[in-house]
């Protein structure tokens, strides 16, 4: 099919967000859609599959005007989303069969009561075809986060769509997840599929996408091939001026040795982890998804239990309990989750930044609130969190801007080792520049950080040593010019051929 | 939303008091006087003792269903030691059941996991039935002169019961509002694990609300016993339900980490004014419960975002607080 | 989360388990022949109204050398069905009720009459099913007593309020409607409020409160039943106006003896719940014997005023009744 927009216009009450966007997306092609948050990207997807109807302007497929009022109207047009946050697109107590034809519109599985047995016979037919080992009966609750992501694929491809839009597929993907992703986004753009596919992984969409729009303040910025244009360019157009070392690593490593972990063994996460971590210093944990680099964090947090080996603090023995234990102890844990163990949404920008250091405000049991205010916009301003007062509750910020007031958290308590893992998923250019100015910044004050990331160019390029795990163990130390990307993958996978 | 539209939310009650009140001053000389303005003050205190204590414990995303149960059953505790002990240790015995009570409730939440509402449930259950029991159903009466004062009383010219509510509702909404164990309340409300890996000690901020709607259940039950001159084993009956409305009207939501002890209070005194128009106006029995549910559901159905007042109220913009856009992530957080 | 699934089943396991062994029998059921068991479910034990009753019945039952095991269904139909149930099943001699409600309470006699097992009624009437005696208190020439008391009381004119109890029960509406005809002969006499209070206490202490900021200039209060006449009585003494207002009652708890003792209760139209007790007891056993009853035995309750107090005092205490008049 051919989707054509013109003119399309969206506001919310007075924010107009699209001001006016003429694009157009053909079957058999991969269109990229790039931007910051807050350009209007997701909101254009959207409009697209009708979760909004657009103010102004129209659209039209092969040709001819559509309006959609709902989702339904554009799903039987054949437009169909898999979500960023695929909870939208799943049901978690139901099992998977049942999640693949909740929308059984044909009555083949049943109009009245369900035909079970059919449900999972073609639900496993479908798995199969797709390459997909998991069993239909399996509760979707009980899979894991890219195995949900893989079946909300699966039920897009299952319901005979003609447009797919994809929003930040690989946010929760590892490598391998990716690459698997990949194959069945190609397998689609062979069968004459539109694809519309948003994300900020630059690398991947180079590789993936036949056109290229970027987006910037809610029109089309640049429209390009990725053989006519470059990772530069694009960068440029989505941030309206130009960015130069997309990587600013410094390099502020010292030998004092503030956290060193002998034998850590968590029982069934990982065993027998050395590791050393110096002032000033990022070591990245690589590794493909279960291998332990989350767990080894959350171990230091005092959210998983140790049970053999010892952790020592700037040469004092240390006994990881609880998060507060951790965090009185100079510790602080960047979660990847930001949604359900990060931000307290609700509240308020100023009171997710002094969340975690209330005792410092406090006299009397009462809270300053004139310095909790303080507090924020000082931060607000050290980190540029875009919101237009600090007393705004969170959610009204984008992803960037609430990765920025998580991290802002932490910074607020002068930690000595900051745990990060994933501290760019979700985050748009902008907001990572500055995230890793904020690396560089506090290594220069001689913290020092330990960066799990699934993101193999930020986590080759932001970390001093690279160390690799596999299944629960440290399989390589890189360091120097053996951090590559292409070695840590190496090291990570390395089970699959054995 | 900003700080303008969160103290808005919190005003819509105050809009349905001053609407309601509004229909009752052109309906009858007798509302707008001081001495029926305290009457409903003075009827809606218990009431709203109960929804502050109510109020934590579901800012913490969680329910209290026995506070009504837990008022009979402190009530009846003071009123059986106050003659053997005292004024003083009569208050001290009913305050100590209900934070005893209170702090089983936050056990049975916390460490054995139940859910808020079964474990309430539970002891609402078990209250009333030892309550029952210990008075074999009858009332217990009260001759202490001194703590009949507490509940018909006057200081300066305003009953006691009305001064005790001020008090509270000072105390403990400051305690929610401006104090570290406030800021915690909110935080592990809207979102338990963020609050607990910021360090913050979830499991005690759970029981310590279950224990503060317990001692304010003890304080309403005092002002009961007191203005009634017997503790009744069923004197709070009911009344749970009566203050979760309360503290939902006030603007407080059900899901956890949003609302505020004014709004509650104005809740309160929101129902205890319907109660109040009820009577004044003679309106017949029947048709009481009738008029009473259609008000509580037109109030909280009338929300500002809500159709016909929308419409009415985006011509009046730029005075009428504006609701709070969609985040501009590509996805609706909670 | 199974530990915990695992705890709260047994809460609720232990609940009603609980709830079971409370329905257990105090007595265990033997065969026909032998001791006559007697099961009460009465509407509730929160009103000492009708713990009195209980205690009466199970006074008499003494005497009579019969068992009886009391129920209590909280003023809710739902239980009063379920325990009604469970009691059947063990075949008691007589089923002793008082209904929550007229509906359910005929849907308990209609499961008796299934069961065979003989019903004895009092207090309301069940609207279905057969039944083997119905006693109870005539509630219309209790409110015609009321009005009788309060015509009395206001020398035949002035300005009175009613206080209803909960009027979707029978005994509520008729008090009310009794109360209403027997004041028409007091034509100097005007009903200016008449406001429902539940038969609570506390109700009635907030409904009254309310109702004096609009009629400040009144001369007496009936109210349906003691409990709530005890709650207008404070709100008349918050207000100050216990010398001038006269307040009816209807039960003669002991609450309301101390009262007209004390002077703020002109008079209660007294149904003595320990003697209600008793007389159901009896009838119940002769019921339980087989014998033949008049199916329908009205009571009447009698006014009580302070120059009474002594006689109503001695009269309870021949029946056995300590607790009354303390």
């Amino acid at each position: 099919m051919q989707l054509k927009l013109r003119g399309i216009r969206k506001q919310f009450g007075e924010n107009e967000v699209l001001k006016g966007i003429d694009l157009t997306v053909n079957g058999g092609e991969v269109t990229a859609l790039l931007g910051e948050n807050g350009a209007g990207k997701s909101t254009l997807a959207r409009v697209i599959s009708g979760a909004y109807p657009a103010n102004e302007g129209t659209v039209e497929i092969d040709g001819s005007r559509v309006s959609f009022h709902k989702p339904q109207d554009a799903m039987k047009a054949g437009i169909q989303v898999i979500y960023q946050e695929f909870r939208h697109n799943l049901f978690p107590q139901l099992s998977v069969a049942e999640n693949l034809y909740a929308g059984d519109r044909s009555g083949r599985h049943g109009r009245l009561w369900s035909n079970r047995v059919r449900m999972q016979k073609d639900a496993d037919e479908v798995l199969k075809s797709l390459g997909m080992s998991m069993s239909p009966r399996a509760l979707v609750r009980d899979l894991s986060v890219p195995q949900q992501q893989m079946l909300a694929i699966a039920k897009a491809i299952g319901e005979d769509a003609s447009l797919v839009i994809f929003d930040e597929p690989t946010a929760a993907l590892d490598q391998a997840e990716s690459e698997a992703l990949f194959v069945q986004v190609r397998r689609l753009r062979e069968e004459g599929v539109a694809i519309v596919y948003i994300s900020h992984r630059l690398t991947e969409v180079f590789g993936l996408a036949d056109r290229l729009v970027v987006l910037r303040d809610g029109v089309v910025a640049l429209e390009t091939t990725p053989a006519a244009s470059s990772e530069r360019e694009v960068v440029q157009a989505m941030v309206g001026r130009p960015v130069e070392n997309f990587y600013p690593k410094e390099h502020n490593g010292t030998d004092h040795t503030v956290l060193q972990l002998r034998g850590l063994c968590s029982a069934g996460r990982f065993s027998d982890v050395d590791l050393q971590v110096h002032a000033g210093e990022v070591v990245g944990i690589g590794g493909v998804q279960g291998c332990g680099k989350g767990s080894l964090l959350r171990s230091l947090y005092g959210l998983l239990p140790v049970t053999g080996g010892e952790v020592q603090l700037d040469g004092a023995a240390f006994r990881p309990t609880t998060p507060r234990a951790a965090i009185a102890s100079g510790i602080c844990y960047l979660t990847p989750d930001r949604q359900n163990e990060g931000l307290a949404v609700q509240q308020s920008v100023a009171r997710n930044i002094s969340m975690a250091t209330l005792d410092a405000i406090t006299s009397g049991g009462m809270v300053n609130a004139k310095a909790e205010q303080a507090r924020g916009e000082k931060m607000r301003a050290a980190l540029d969190i875009k919101a237009r007062s600090v007393n705004q509750p969170v959610s009204a910020l984008s992803g960037g801007n609430q990765q920025k007031v998580l991290l802002g958290r932490w910074l607020m308590t002068n930690p000595k080792i900051l745990l990060m893992e994933e501290p760019t998923r979700g985050v748009d250019v902008g907001a990572k520049a500055e995230i890793y100015r904020v690396i560089n910044e506090q290594t220069s004050r001689g913290v020092a950080i330990v960066l799990v990331s699934s993101d193999l160019p930020e986590l080759v390029e932001m970390s001093d040593r690279v160390i690799v795990m596999r299944e629960g163990r440290v399989v390589a130390e890189l360091a120097g010019n053996d951090t590559t990307q292409e070695s840590v993958l190496h090291h990570a996978l390395e089970s699959a051929a054995s | 939303m900003n700080r303008l539209s969160a103290l808005a939310l919190q005003l819509r009650a105050v809009w349905m008091l001053l609407g309601v009140a509004l229909i009752l001053v052109v309906a009858t000389p007798f509302f707008f006087t001081s001495s029926n303005l305290m009457a409903i003050a003075l009827a809606a205190s218990i009431t709203a003792l109960l929804a502050i204590g109510e109020t934590f414990v579901i800012i913490l995303g969680g329910i209290d269903l026995s506070v009504g149960a837990m008022l009979g059953f402190t009530s009846v505790i003071t009123a059986m030691v106050l003659p053997h002990a005292g004024l003083v240790w009569g208050l001290l015995a009913g305050l100590g059941a209900g934070a005893g009570a209170g702090l089983i409730n936050g056990l049975l939440v916390t460490k054995v996991n139940m859910p808020s509402f079964i474990a309430t449930l539970a002891s609402l259950s078990i209250l009333s039935g030892l309550t029952l029991y210990l008075t074999k159903g009858n009332p217990v009466g009260v001759s202490s002169e001194a703590f009949r004062l507490i509940g018909t009383g006057r200081i300066l010219g305003v009953p006691t019961p009305i001064w005790i509510l001020l008090v509270c509702a000072v105390v403990f909404g400051t305690l929610l509002a401006r104090s570290r164990f406030g800021r915690q309340v909110y935080a592990t409300g809207d979102n338990f694990e963020a609050a607990h890996l910021s360090g913050m000690p979830v499991t005690r901020v759970k029981v310590a609300a279950f224990v503060i709607s317990g001692v304010l259940a003890g304080i309403a039950g005092f002002i009961l016993a007191a203005r009634l001159g017997t503790a009744q084993p069923s004197a709070g009956k009911g009344l749970e339900l009566t203050a979760i409305a309360a503290v939902i009207i006030g603007g407080t939501s059900l899901l956890g980490g949003r609302g505020a002890v004014v709004g509650t209070v104005i809740g309160a005194l929101l129902l205890g004014t319907i109660d109040n128009g009820l009577n004044l106006l003679n309106v017949s029995p029947f048709l009481q419960d009738v008029v009473k549910g259609a008000v509580i559901l037109f109030a909280v159905f009338v929300d500002r975002n809500a159709g016909p007042i929308r419409i009415i109220a985006q011509s009046f913009k730029h005075v009428i607080p504006r609701a709070p856009t969609p985040t501009k992530e590509s996805v609706p957080t909670r | 989360m199974r530990k915990n699934t695992l705890v709260t089943m047994a809460v609720v396991t232990t609940m009603s388990l609980s709830l079971a062994a409370c329905n257990r029998s105090s007595a265990s059921d033997t065969a026909a022949g032998g001791t006559k068991s007697a099961t009460l479910v009465i509407s509730t034990l929160n009103n000492p109204f009708f713990v009195s009753v209980a205690d009466g019945a199970k006074a008499k039952a003494k005497t009579l050398g019969m068992t009886i095991d009391v129920q209590n269904a909280n003023n809710a139909d739902q239980a009063s069905l379920d325990l009604a149930s469970a009691a059947l099943n063990k075949k008691p001699s007589v089923l002793i009720i008082d209904p929550v409600s007229s509906a359910s309470g005929g849907s308990i006699v209609t499961l008796a009459n299934t069961g065979g097992v003989p019903v004895v009624a009092f207090d309301r009437m069940p609207e279905s099913g057969d039944l083997k005696a119905f006693i109870g208190y005539d509630a219309i020439q209790a409110g015609k007593n009321g009005a009788k008391a309060m015509g009395e009381a206001l020398g035949g004119r002035g300005k009175i309020v009613e206080i209803q109890g909960i009027m979707g029960t029978s005994v509520a509406q008729e008090r009310s409607k009794g109360f209403n005809e027997g004041i028409k002969a007091f034509p100097g006499i005007k009903i200016v409020a008449t406001q429902p209070a539940e038969f609570d206490r506390g109700k009635a202490l907030n409904v009254m409160t309310n109702v004096l900021q609009s009629n400040r200039d009144i001369d007496g209060v009936y109210a349906a039943n003691d409990e709530m006449a005890l709650g207008v009585i404070a709100a008349l003494k918050a207000a100050g106006l216990t010398d001038k207002v006269k307040v009816v009652g209807n039960d003669g708890i002991a609450d309301a003896v101390k009262a007209i003792k004390d002077g703020t209760l002109y008079a209660t139209n007294a149904e003595s719940p320990f003697a209600l007790g008793s007389e159901v007891m009896a009838l119940a056993a002769k019921v339980a014997n087989g014998e033949q009853v008049e199916k329908k035995k009205v009571l009447q309750g009698f006014l009580v005023k302070s120059a009474d107090v002594p006689s109503y005092c001695k009269k309870l205490a021949d029946l056995g009744d300590t607790a009354t008049c303390k």
